[in-house]
């Protein structure tokens, strides 16, 4: 069947150099493309972390000044005159107190506070 | 430096066991390619794209079998495409239709001889004479390879070696002439 094969299959003949310069751009052109791929990935995920960075700062941000310029909700409420009972400072009246002070001039003037018609 | 380590060096795209491969096994190749395209130019094109995929696609070859053969199929694969992009390979198949009897050519046909009779050949008989003298393809494989029926394929080559055998004896007359 093959009786070609033991005398011409190993053959060899000479190559001509410009082969071999064609292979090595060839595969020097491949290194370079998957260089830049690499460096593109890694840029990616680089931009990524930034705009993820950006915008979770951006977003604690704005948390930040909404929780220290509005008082919305009952409880915060609550722990701020927690917060002013506990302040015993010359400049500040005690809470309670202020609270007795109230109820004393409502108790003696009604129509304190209201206009008259 | 033996074979394993220059695979093992080529799977991890080392420069010097690349050039070490080229220069171990092109010329072999080279006379693969040659025996397939009748052009230079195109066997060296098909030598450079093969060699482009030995170092590409080597870490999917996985030292079973013999590491020339796969290099070898890489090659006649490559130039079985080029035959197919030039679309003469399909005519020349058409013109398979008589079978004769099994002619004998004999074997020590000297390379370049053979060469030059090879190229005399329309292409589809130089490929599946090519396919199965040479490279040991059997009938069936050539005919999943090429996209034909396992008879276009036997006939093929009953008609290639026929074609042989014609020019040989033109040769030899030429030559006793002379």
């Amino acid at each position: 069947m093959t009786e070609f094969k033991p005398l011409h299959q190993d053959h060899q003949v000479e190559v001509p150099r410009r082969v071999w310069n064609q292979i090595d751009a060839k595969l020097n052109e491949q290194k370079q493309k998957r260089k830049f791929i690499r460096l593109r990935t890694i840029s990616a995920v680089a931009a990524c972390f930034v705009i993820a960075a950006v915008l979770s700062y951006i977003k604690l941000g704005f948390t930040q000044y909404n929780d220290n310029s509005f008082v919305t909700t009952e409880s915060y409420k609550s722990m701020i005159f927690e917060n002013l009972d506990k302040v015993n400072d010359d400049f500040m009246y005690d809470y309670s107190q202020l609270q007795e002070i109230n109820s004393l001039v409502l108790n003696d003037n009604p129509s304190f506070g209201k206009r008259n018609r | 430096m033996n074979l394993e380590n220059i695979i093992l060096l080529c799977k991890s795209q080392d420069a010097r066991a690349q050039k070490m491969l080229y220069t171990d096994y092109s010329p072999m190749l080279f006379s693969v390619a040659k025996r397939y395209l009748k052009n230079e130019e195109d066997a060296e094109d098909a030598l450079i794209e093969a060699f482009f995929k030995i170092f590409t696609k080597i870490k999917s070859f996985q030292n079973q079998g013999s590491f020339e053969g796969w290099m070898r199929k890489i090659v006649v694969n490559e130039c079985l495409m080029k035959l197919r992009k030039k679309r003469n390979f399909t005519l020349a198949l058409e013109e398979a239709y008589d079978i004769g009897e099994q002619e004998m050519i004999t074997p020590n046909l000297a390379y370049q001889d053979l060469l030059t009779v090879l190229k005399n050949l329309p292409t589809g008989y130089r490929t599946i004479f090519n396919l199965y003298e040479i490279e040991g393809y059997k009938h069936r494989e050539i005919a999943e390879q090429l996209g034909i029926s396992i008879n276009t394929s036997k006939s093929q080559l009953i008609l290639a070696k026929k074609r042989i055998r014609e020019l040989i004896k033109k040769k030899q007359l030429a030559e006793r002439a002379s």
